[in-house]
């Protein structure tokens, strides 16, 4: 018998048809691994030992029945806390949505679950989505498997540290200036941002409605892509998803990415990129020129400008989206309030943590009268000037390349007192979001200290194929696959 | 750029947070260095520029408007803090004759 927490989603569907295994031994020892290992990292939230098991023996007999079996089929996953699962708790990795239990489940969910997925359980994150290291959950930090002492990103650092240690075979997690693709850099997966639009966002917990995205966090590029179509796709719940048809899977490797032209952005090698950093991304570009493949600079000149419109645009929606925690319709409620607006005031001051607070504050304050001009508005201007920025490139390559972060995963503490710092670890990702275009970010090597380096491939709007061809040949070039280090020893 | 305590505190109050002191102290300085990062922008003209507030160039995809069955019914009284009869309970909102008494 494989290790089975150790397979990908292929060789696990492989399995299943060829009747090696069947759920409920896939699910038993991941909840093995996880009741020995996630004590330690804090990757988990909640796991739904008994739910997950009753649904994997409802699927072992659906597996001895015969017929055809589905690429979700028995796939274990876990699920970012910013996502309905009905009948759970989503907190959002907030106190304000401690006592909440989903009355209903994510599209995106009842889609997997349709699709013969079992849910291991709700993955930890920072609060509402809103920070970089994990380390702004209510519930604790979680810790990077590659380095205890360091952090694993975030805001989906649960989800990728459950993916890296091998909690899970693949993840769900959210992206609103990085939350996928920083955490999957840190703890050396794949993570997907799927295009705005092509993923309903119904059941989703709302950070910055413009910008938010769900998306598959994997060990392959592979398992990435079907993660990504089974959740892909119009939904009339979320009148922002996109009516285009979702290309069939085969077709999501339909490409020969040794033809494609790569952008390498001028604007993104600045002070602040690592120099392991840098000398990773130059080093898997030289082989991918090896085989012929064309790489160009390109120039994305309101780059500098992108952090800046991100914290204008997150904080001014979040401030709105947050307003309807109010501790009188559901979640946390400040007890003995004399008025409404000591309900208001004390439910939301002992609800929210520090950096929800200090964004709703910086939010509130960039639409207060007289502000709004200067920042709100000003900021959607120059969101405009970045979406042309790679509207332009485009023309000329067919994806564009970086870093997904300037730096190695660093240490807990060490950035968050300051959070201007803590915000610039997003420098690479978060234009991205506000031009709603996909991006992806796979491991490709490994620091001195053994710490993981991602890489970033930007694609046009609605052509994720790109992201998924490409990556599966820079995995080939990495050879072999770099995953999890300190946590790929199977369970005595 | 800086920015004032009582302006600290009358952005907490648009946002119904009720702040410590040393929340305020806390966010005065950090929330200036944020402004001062974001003035940047400043340097750029966008007198021709209309906004983006959206990145959906499709545009957005509205339902018919055509009745269905709703999915079963959300139970309320479950996840609210307070619920009576069909009723949020929250605290009074109109001032009975004898607290506008005690104020007098």
């Amino acid at each position: 018998m494989p290790n089975l927490p150790f397979l990908t989603l292929a060789e696990l569907r492989s399995g299943y048809s060829r009747k090696e295994f069947q759920p409920s031994e896939v699910i038993e020892a991941h909840l093995k691994r996880i009741e020995a290992l996630n004590p330690e990292l804090n990757a988990y939230l909640e796991v739904f030992g008994d739910g997950a098991r009753d649904r994997a023996r409802a699927l072992d007999k659906k597996l001895a029945q015969g017929g055809p079996l589905g690429p979700l089929f028995g796939v274990p996953l876990a699920v970012k806390d910013v996502l309905c699962v009905e009948g759970t708790k989503t907190t959002c990795g907030s106190k304000m949505l401690e006592p909440f239990i989903a009355p209903y489940d994510a599209s995106c969910i009842r889609r997997l679950r349709d699709q013969g997925a079992v849910f291991l359980g709700k993955t930890n994150m920072d609060e509402f989505a809103m920070g970089s290291s994990t380390e702004n959950s209510a519930f604790g930090p979680t810790r990077n498997p590659f380095g205890l002492e360091r952090v694993p990103g975030g805001s989906s650092g649960g989800s990728a540290a459950a993916v890296a240690a091998h909690l899970c075979q693949a993840a769900l997690g959210s992206d609103t200036g990085g939350s996928i693709r920083q955490p999957a850099a840190f703890c050396g997966i794949v993570g997907l941002k799927p295009t705005y639009g092509r993923v309903s966002r119904y059941g989703l917990v709302a950070f910055a409605s413009s910008l938010d995205q769900i998306g598959p966090m994997t060990k392959t590029s592979e398992d990435a892509a079907i993660l990504f179509w089974a959740i892909a796709g119009h939904d009339p719940k979320d009148m922002t998803s996109s009516t285009r048809p979702v290309p069939p899977l085969e077709a999501l490797f339909g490409q020969d990415p040794r033809r494609f032209r790569l952008g390498l952005p001028k604007e993104y090698f600045v002070e602040g990129m690592d120099q392991e950093v840098r000398d990773a991304l130059l080093a898997t570009l030289a082989k991918l020129e090896g085989l012929g493949i064309q790489v160009e600079e390109v120039s994305l000149p309101h780059t500098p400008y992108a952090t800046a419109v991100y914290y204008i645009i997150a904080t001014s929606e979040a401030s709105s989206n947050l307003a309807r925690y109010d501790g009188v319709k559901y979640g946390f409620s400040a007890k003995h309030a004399d008025s409404m607006l000591e309900l208001y005031e004390r439910t939301r001051a002992a609800g929210f943590g520090l950096e929800v607070k200090r964004r709703i504050m910086l939010g509130t304050y960039a639409l207060s009268a007289g502000y709004y001009e200067a920042y709100f508005k000003k900021a959607a201007q120059v969101r405009r000037l970045i979406l042309e920025d790679f509207t332009r490139a485009f023309e000329k390559v067919d994806a564009i390349v970086s870093p997904t972060t300037p730096t190695p995963p660093f240490l807990l503490g060490e950035k968050i007192e300051d959070p201007l710092t803590m915000y610039l670890s997003d420098i690479y990702t978060n234009a991205l979001n506000l031009a709603g275009l996909p991006g992806m970010s796979l491991p490709i090597a490994r620091t001195g200290d053994g710490l993981p380096v991602g890489m970033q491939i930007i694609a046009p709007a609605f052509m994720e194929e790109r992201l998924f061809c490409l990556g599966r040949l820079i995995e080939e070039l990495t050879n072999p696959p770099i995953q999890g280090v300190p946590f790929d020893q199977p369970i005595a | 750029m800086g920015i004032e305590r009582e302006q600290v505190q009358h952005i907490a109050r648009l946002s119904r947070l009720a702040l410590s002191d040393d929340e305020i102290t806390l966010f005065k300085g950090q929330l200036a260095r944020i402004l001062d990062y974001i003035g940047i922008l400043e340097e750029l003209d966008t007198s021709a520029t209309m906004p983006l507030y959206h990145p959906n160039a499709e545009g957005l995809s509205l339902r018919q408007d055509i009745p269905r069955e709703n999915g079963p019914a959300v139970d309320l009284k479950g996840l609210a803090p307070e619920f009576d009869e069909g009723h949020f309970l929250v605290p009074s909102i109109l001032e009975t004759n004898a607290s506008e008494q005690e104020r007098a």
